[in-house]
């Protein structure tokens, strides 16, 4: 972008230095990508006004680390800036892109040799301080009425499932050993949970879907 | 893909939205969405849900920002153009090389495109008029069309690739650089960014390059008289091929 103020001379008279143009804030998160895409920085820095807080909480929460949080917040808004183009508007919200990412990218870290340990200390950590109670990551997000209330109408099969398998970043083979259920049951439990959920989500108008 | 094959893959949506399968399983789902249209909603969908469940408020670090505006200045990137739709760019591909007539009833479709974009909305037909004009003894027969603009979208300069290969430039909004500097004109194909030559200091209307088929973008950028191999610099206009 700096390059491309300092040779824009002669076009806008006006002062090419501003940091965000007022038109920047209020553009969708569509037109935010096709800026990052031609290298504005400016663009990357609106997208993470609006996105980062929510990437690193949901980071924060399955590593527990803020450290390792933060390398997989750079990580996602890196990725966007150098792969654009993996984000196709058309098919979903730029948040939820995002915390799929980041979500991805932290189960990643969770599953790996070297945080084994660490995830093994928060495991602990959890059990010793709650008793690990298996709803009480969902319960005590604050999340939508709606949310919740969809959240309610899931068996408590699927809502566990979903839990431990989210923000527990368990496989479902390890879900099913968890809870001592077949890898079919729990398999099909969490998508017809995950079903259900956007079902009643959409009937109530929450999410970005589109063409719903 | 045979029925079976595509129920046991369906069984899996659910845990591959939330990351939850082994690293095979998760490279079947991913070659599967591919060429799966009803699948890829499907996960589109739980990916949607799964962000509502792991939304929640909050700030980001103080200092995280500065650190990764910090990544973007010490790596800087190679040439790059502005991103399309996946569908967009399908048609496109589906369009390169067509004729005239079938490029003005693409004419909606394209113009959506554009406006999605944000870039300055220019009609197909007025840019292939302006080029007319521009260079009056050349036959526009079939035809490719690619509004190149500036990040600030300021600047937008047309360009009309005929089927024969040879493309011509409308870049009358280019400021006219020193003697010392020339504009350099890149084109993007599959196999990465190449130069297809020199502007000059103050391109001429209705200057003629030449590009394959394989080129579907173009981009401009300043460089030092005598042009560069590869460019350090971000394009001072860019854009594909519609
Ligand atoms: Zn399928």
């Amino acid at each position: 972008m700096s390059e491309l103020g300092s040779s824009g001379h002669g076009v806008g008279s006006e002062s090419p230095d501003v940091t965000r143009p007022p038109t920047l804030s209020a553009s969708s998160d569509a037109v935010l990508v096709v800026g990052i895409s031609r290298y504005s920085q400016e663009a990357l820095a609106e997208a993470y006004r609006r996105h980062a807080g929510a990437v690193f909480a949901l980071a924060r929460r399955l590593l527990v680390d803020a450290t390792l949080a933060e390398e997989v917040v750079q990580e996602v808004f890196l990725r966007l800036w150098n792969q654009p183009d993996k984000f196709d508007p058309d098919r979903g919200s730029l948040r939820s892109f995002l915390l799929s990412q980041c979500h991805g990218r932290s189960v990643d870290l969770l599953r790996s040799e070297t945080s084994r340990r660490s995830r093994e200390e928060r495991d602990a950590r959890r059990t010793a301080e709650s008793g690990y109670d298996l709803e009480h990551e969902v319960v005590d997000l604050l999340l939508a009425d709606q949310v919740q209330g969809a959240l309610a109408g899931l068996s408590e099969m699927e809502r566990t499932a979903i839990s431990l398998a989210y923000f527990g970043g368990h496989t479902y083979r390890e879900v099913a050993e968890l809870l001592d259920q077949p890898e079919g049951t729990v398999k099909s439990r969490i998508r017809s949970g995950l079903k259900r959920l956007r079902s009643e989500l959409v009937t109530a108008g929450v999410g970005g879907w589109t063409g719903e | 893909m045979s029925d079976a094959r595509h129920e046991d893959i369906e069984a899996l949506l659910g845990v591959y939205a939330l990351h939850s399968v082994d690293e095979a399983e998760r490279r079947l789902v991913h070659d599967h969405l591919d060429d799966c249209l009803r699948c890829a909603q499907e996960v589109l969908g739980y990916q949607e849900v799964a962000a509502l469940l792991g939304q929640s408020g909050g700030d980001a670090p103080t200092g995280l920002w500065e650190r990764i505006a910090g990544e973007l200045e010490e790596a800087p990137p190679p040439l790059r153009l502005g991103v399309m739709p996946m569908a967009a760019a399908a048609e496109r591909r589906e369009r390169r090389g067509s004729s005239r007539v079938a490029l003005a009833a693409m004419g909606i479709a394209a113009a959506v495109v554009i406006g999605f974009m944000g870039s300055v909305v220019v009609q197909q037909d007025a840019r292939i008029q302006g080029l007319e004009s521009a260079r009056p003894d050349v036959p526009i027969t079939a035809t490719s069309v690619a509004a190149l603009s500036s990040a600030d979208e300021t600047m937008t300069v047309d360009a009309v690739l005929l089927s024969n290969g040879t493309g011509y430039l409308l870049a009358e909004d280019l400021p006219v650089l020193t003697q010392q500097e020339t504009y350099q004109l890149w084109g993007v194909t599959d196999a990465g960014v190449i130069s297809l030559g020199l502007l000059g200091a103050d391109p001429a209307q209705g200057m003629a390059f030449q590009a394959g088929d394989h080129v579907t973008g173009l981009a401009i950028t300043q460089e030092k008289a005598g042009g560069v191999a590869k460019s350090e610099n971000s394009a001072v206009v860019s854009g594909t091929f519609d």
